[in-house]
């Protein structure tokens, strides 16, 4: 060690680096920073809460409470809390009342370095307030959108009441070694203060100055405003008409109209010219429209949204001159957002009952290409006010020329109401093939009431081009689908048609149906083809000595013969319905066989519609009773 | 708000190149605070003959060194307001300088000064010498290390630039003429800044704004005198402020609010920021190179205004400083629509039937204003009086006719700086806004010649809205003058002049 450091008058120089000043406080002093360490403490909390869970978390409420009640108590022991902001420490009557060790992300020392030397808590301090300032601690200076602010001018954009602050600009930061005295304050003052420098007369100094004077030109080099001149200056309030005012108003009301129409035509602009190559123009292009939504969207500016739309949509060029990158750009714009992330996220307000920009979210939609229809007709089956549903379903309308496939492969998920409107809208399309494709698609639904709904829309007069679905369906889970598959294959009178329903009768399973959709069967397998003897071969086996199912099973059999019209069972049906020992379902089905064959067409006709509707047999005279 | 930034684009690349230069000297101005403590650490706790101090007097001077190869012929370790300043760039802390400094600011404080500098790379025996008269400070065998001669080492009190005891306690002149001087050698630095590809200090020109807004309005007579700043008037960063002021200045008289009025005050400072950045990308044109008004009028009064080539070359260099932001919107917009010819109106921009913003009119209209006012390699410069009537005969040729008026109307036909003639005989400078909007060219004049044609060296302040009891005007001015003729400089009329206060 330096001997002499002992004994100079340093004191030892990490004693004088460590020196700290007991400053001398009166009792009111030593109060009101007591009471500020409570408050900072209490701020502390506070800023560390936040930071763990954010602005909106429930508990931030008390901590602000307990912090303002801390801050007001400590203001109102001497009316305001001054606080001087040091490099790394906040100082109240010169005692620090807040500490941070580190340097990096400290608002401590941001507000240092920015210039803020003072801040001033005043009574009429809110705790909004209070909390605007917190918020403005934890600022994220990586934002790009602070790119130009720091601790003052957000101090300043927030209007605080009971906040005051004091701020030191330094401006040595903008001279440089190299400039010369005239670019420093010094040089500017100089040449501020410069004395003018008097023109004597010329012979020909009257046309200069472009009329006769009567004054001869004095000398007044060197006068200048005094003391007493500076206190006569005052503020010179400057007072509109009414009428100026509300044209003034107007004017600036219609340029911030305006304000985002010229922003997206201007950076279109620049874009356009800024890549050199198609791809990366458009890639480049529809980045920045899509920032440009998002943070239209963020902020809830769903008009302003429709308004840029708009506004694209008229950029192909100058009036009656169409510019081809233009078009090509906008239509890639357009394209691009009328893919499915886009419209579900501007169509996502649509389901609160009370939102108000259900219009502009329309008029977006129905700016979109034609590629938005499937995605728009998706969001109208998750919208349930009527109205709003409709209006969407106009749209897609609107633009389904095109669209069919994918709007019926909507159909795979869809739930039976939305289905519905697919077909309702698909039944226009002129193209039946289309409808084939979207029944398909139906069929394959894991809800049954949607397979049901697509053959309810299957057109019966193209039945025979969907019998292998039909037959499908044969094998379908639900009951409902299988008896209106029944329903439509039996108008198809082929014979592998017949075979096919035939098989499954023939399957073990079949023997689980209930009674009318075995019936079903057999009707349907009757009226495709094959021959009447197999049916009755059917109803005489198992005569004499039948169990439960196989009593079901002569009973269809009957009944597909009646529907044959198979006179040479007739017999046969007859001997049934008279044995005295009978069994019931046989002899059911046998007396309605018999009365069947006995009526005319359109008899029949309605007795097996309802055979195939209702699942009853039915006769002239009404219900079958044997 | 989303992360915009990656707008920049194309022109990334400069920015880059700029944070690693700026990386790479904040490294250095670190090693060089951390070392300068180190060693005066080590000379206080050791002899100075001690081996310990051979390594920290290497790596200062390795550093210095460093610092000089870079092409600096002087290294300044500053002090201001408790920071440190290197080279007159601020000090960025982190972890490794934060404690190191705030000791280095005690030993500067305790040996009370404020700068140690070096002209040259210092030998080992400069040093020495540094820390011998530091010890002998830190011994009490040395009243003040300042006296010590330590060539090519200088510790000192820096050359602080203030003005304190140019004017009186409360003399508004003294923040009106801080603010201005300063806004100006800010706004040069940014303008430098960006030709450079340097990332300027984007805050500090909203604070330069944010204190315009906030300016007393009582002492916009003074800001706007200061416009007429001969000497720097015509260049660009001069013309920005000028612009600005005048911007602020109206839309402060029309009402406009806080955000409007930084909206305008920003938008009038970035209207021509797009030309320093045009320049760093091609240096080609000589009167670009030198960003002067003059050259840059030549350009754009040049163009064909069904360009818009031009327009879009600017609001690009300018989407490169602000990227997409909705703050900067406006500027964006009223720089685009500047770029047309001074003397034609800005329609037909865009493609739609969509007029100018009425900033841009506003921005126009100020900037016209401090355009004609100043002197050009062709033309000598307006009277204020001439240039304003410019503007208010315009007839909507240029300018939106009722923003002219208003304009006019606010800062009045006789602008401040007017050096007028009135009907009693007498000679006056305007001083002051009109008071009565109505009477616009019944401005506040100080009286500099009398009745009997003498020079009135503490001559009133006479409002010429005043009226006699018959309802008579008691003053009417009857013409101008340039005031230079009269050895008038306006600014220093109101910021007194050399030796004369």
């Amino acid at each position: 060690m330096t001997d002499g450091l002992e004994t100079g008058k340093s004191g030892g120089l990490l004693g004088f680096l460590e020196e700290t000043v007991d400053a001398h406080r009166d009792p009111e002093q030593q109060k009101q920073l007591d009471q500020a360490k409570d408050a900072f403490n209490a701020l502390e909390k506070l800023i560390k809460n936040v930071s763990l869970y954010g602005l909106e978390h429930q508990s931030i409420e008390r901590f602000l409470q307990n912090t303002y009640i801390a801050f007001q108590d400590a203001i109102s022991i001497t009316g305001q809390l001054e606080i001087i902001v040091r490099p790394y420490d906040l100082t109240v009557h010169e005692d620090a009342v807040l500490e941070n060790p580190s340097p990096e992300r400290n608002f401590i020392y941001t507000l240092y370095l920015d210039g803020v030397r003072r801040l001033c808590f005043l009574p009429q301090i809110t705790a909004d307030e209070l909390f605007r300032f917190v918020q403005i601690l934890l600022t994220d200076w990586d934002q790009p959108g602070l790119f130009e602010d720091d601790m003052v001018t957000l101090l300043w954009s927030e209007h605080f009441q009971g906040l005051k602050y004091s701020v030191l600009d330094n401006f040595a930061e903008d001279i440089r070694e190299d400039d010369s005295n005239t670019y420093t304050v010094a040089g500017v003052i100089e040449r501020v203060r410069a004395k003018g420098r008097f023109q004597a007369e010329k012979p020909d100094s009257l046309a200069a100055d472009g009329a006769s004077r009567r004054l001869k030109r004095v000398n007044l080099s060197g006068i200048s405003v005094t003391d007493a001149d500076l206190v006569e200056f005052s503020e010179v309030i400057f007072e509109m008409d009414s009428t100026e005012f509300r044209r003034l108003q107007r004017t600036v009301h219609t340029t911030a109209r305006e304000k985002l129409e010229k922003f997206i035509e201007i950076l279109f602009k620049v874009h356009l010219i800024q890549e050199v190559s198609e791809e990366a123009r458009r890639g480049r292009i529809t980045e920045l429209f899509d920032r440009i939504a998002d943070l239209l969207l963020e902020n809830g500016a769903i008009g302003e949204l429709e308004r840029l739309l708009r506004t694209i949509r008229r950029l192909n060029g100058p009036e009656n001159q169409v510019i081809r990158e233009n078009v090509l750009a906008i239509e890639h714009i357009v394209d691009h957002w009328s893919a499915q992330p886009f419209i579900d996220r501007i169509t996502l307000g649509l389901r609160q009952p009370d939102f108000s920009y259900r219009p502009s979210v329309i008029g977006i939609c129905q700016l979109l290409s034609k590629r938005a229809a499937s995605h728009i007709a998706r969001v109208a089956g998750r919208i349930d006010e009527p109205a709003t549903r409709d209006l969407l379903w106009q749209l897609v309308a609107e633009k389904l020329s095109g669209q069919e496939r994918p709007i019926a492969d909507l159909l795979k998920t869809a739930n039976r109401q939305h289905a519905h409107e697919i077909f309702r809208l698909l039944k226009k399309a002129v193209d039946p093939d289309e409808l084939k494709y979207a029944i398909e698609v139906a069929l394959g639904n894991p809800d049954p009431s949607v397979r049901l709904e697509a053959l309810t829309n299957l057109p019966a007069s193209r039945v025979d081009s969907f019998h292998t679905a039909l037959i499908r369906m044969l094998t379908d889970k639900s009951k409902p689908i299988r008896s209106r598959a029944l329903h439509l294959l039996a108008r198809c009178q082929k014979q592998s048609v017949h075979e096919r329903i035939v098989a499954c009768i023939n399957q073990k399973n079949f023997g689980d149906f209930e009674l009318d959709e075995k019936r079903r069967f057999f009707a349907a397998a009757a009226l495709t083809g094959g021959t009447p003897e197999f049916w009755l071969d059917q109803f005489k086996a198992n005569a004499l000595l039948s169990t439960k199912g196989q009593d079901a099973l002569r009973h269809c059999a009957a009944v597909a013969i009646g529907i044959r019209v198979y006179q040479d069972g007739l017999s046969s049906l007859e001997k049934e319905v008279k044995r005295r020992l009978k069994y019931p379902l046989a002899a059911e089905g046998a007396a309605w066989a018999v009365q069947h064959m006995q009526c005319d067409r359109d008899e029949r006709t309605r007795q097996l519609y309802e055979l195939f509707y209702h699942g009853q047999l039915v006769t002239q005279t009404g219900v079958l009773n044997v | 708000m989303s992360d915009f930034s990656r707008d920049v684009g194309a022109l990334d690349f400069l920015t880059q190149l700029s944070e690693g230069l700026d990386h790479e000297r904040i490294e250095i101005s670190r090693k060089l605070v951390n070392y300068l403590f180190v060693l005066m650490r080590s000379a206080a706790m050791h002899d100075l003959e001690n081996e310990a101090l051979n390594r920290p007097l290497e790596q200062m001077s390795d550093t210095l060194a460093q610092c000089f190869s870079g092409g600096l012929d002087k290294v300044e370790v500053a002090l201001l307001d408790g920071n440190f300043f290197i080279n007159g760039r601020l000090l960025q802390l982190d972890y490794s300088t934060f404690q190191n400094t705030g000791y280095l600011r005690k030993i500067y404080e305790y040996l009370d000064i404020a700068e140690i500098a070096f002209s040259g790379v210092p030998s080992s025996v400069d040093l020495r010498a540094l820390l011998d008269a530091f010890v002998r400070v830190l011994r009490g065998d040395l009243d003040s290390i300042k006296s010590v001669d330590l060539k090519p080492i200088h510790v000192g009190d820096r050359a602080v630039e203030n003005f304190v005891g140019l004017y009186g306690e409360g003399d508004p002149r003294h923040h009106v003429l801080g603010l201005y001087a300063s806004g100006l050698l800010m706004l040069r630095q940014f303008v430098n800044d960006l030709r450079k590809g340097q990332t300027p200090r984007y805050p500090k020109i909203k604070r330069l704004c944010l204190q315009l807004i906030d300016l007393d309005p009582r002492y916009h007579n003074l800001l706007i005198a200061l416009t007429h700043l001969e000497g720097y008037k015509g260049n660009l960063f001069s013309h920005m402020l000028n612009t600005g002021i005048l911007s602020i200045a109206f839309g402060k008289r029309i009402g406009l609010n806080r955000e409007l009025l930084l909206d305008l005050g920003m938008t009038a400072f970035y209207h021509d920021l797009g030309w320093p950045l045009i320049g760093t990308l091609s240096e080609s044109s000589e009167s670009l190179r030198a960003l002067t008004m003059d050259g840059i009028n030549r350009i754009r009064n040049n163009t064909d205004p069904s360009m818009d080539d031009l327009r879009v070359k600017v609001a690009r260099a300018l989407v490169r400083i602000g990227g997409f932001n909705e703050l900067v919107i406006s500027r964006l917009i009223v720089a685009y629509e500047s770029q047309i010819p001074t003397t034609f109106k800005p329609e037909g921009l865009y493609y739609g039937e969509i007029g100018a913003n009425f900033m841009t009119h506003i921005v126009r209209m100020a900037s016209r204003y401090d355009d004609l006012t100043t002197a050009d390699s062709e033309t000598p410069p307006m009277r204020p009086d001439e240039a304003m009537r410019v503007l208010l005969d315009d007839g909507g040729k240029v300018y939106d006719p009722f923003l002219a008026t208003l304009f006019v109307n606010a800062l009045g036909s006789y602008p401040v700086g007017t050096l007028v003639e009135l009907d009693t005989g007498e000679l006056g400078l305007v001083v002051n806004l009109p008071t009565d909007p109505v009477h616009f060219n019944r401005p506040q004049i100080k009286t500099l010649i009398d009745r009997s044609g003498q020079r009135n060296q503490s001559g009133a302040i006479v409002d010429l809205a005043e009226k006699n009891r018959s309802g008579r005007f008691f003053r009417t001015v009857e013409r101008t003058y340039d005031a230079r003729n009269f050895g008038i400089s306006i600014t220093s009329f109101f910021f007194g002049a050399e030796g004369g206060l």
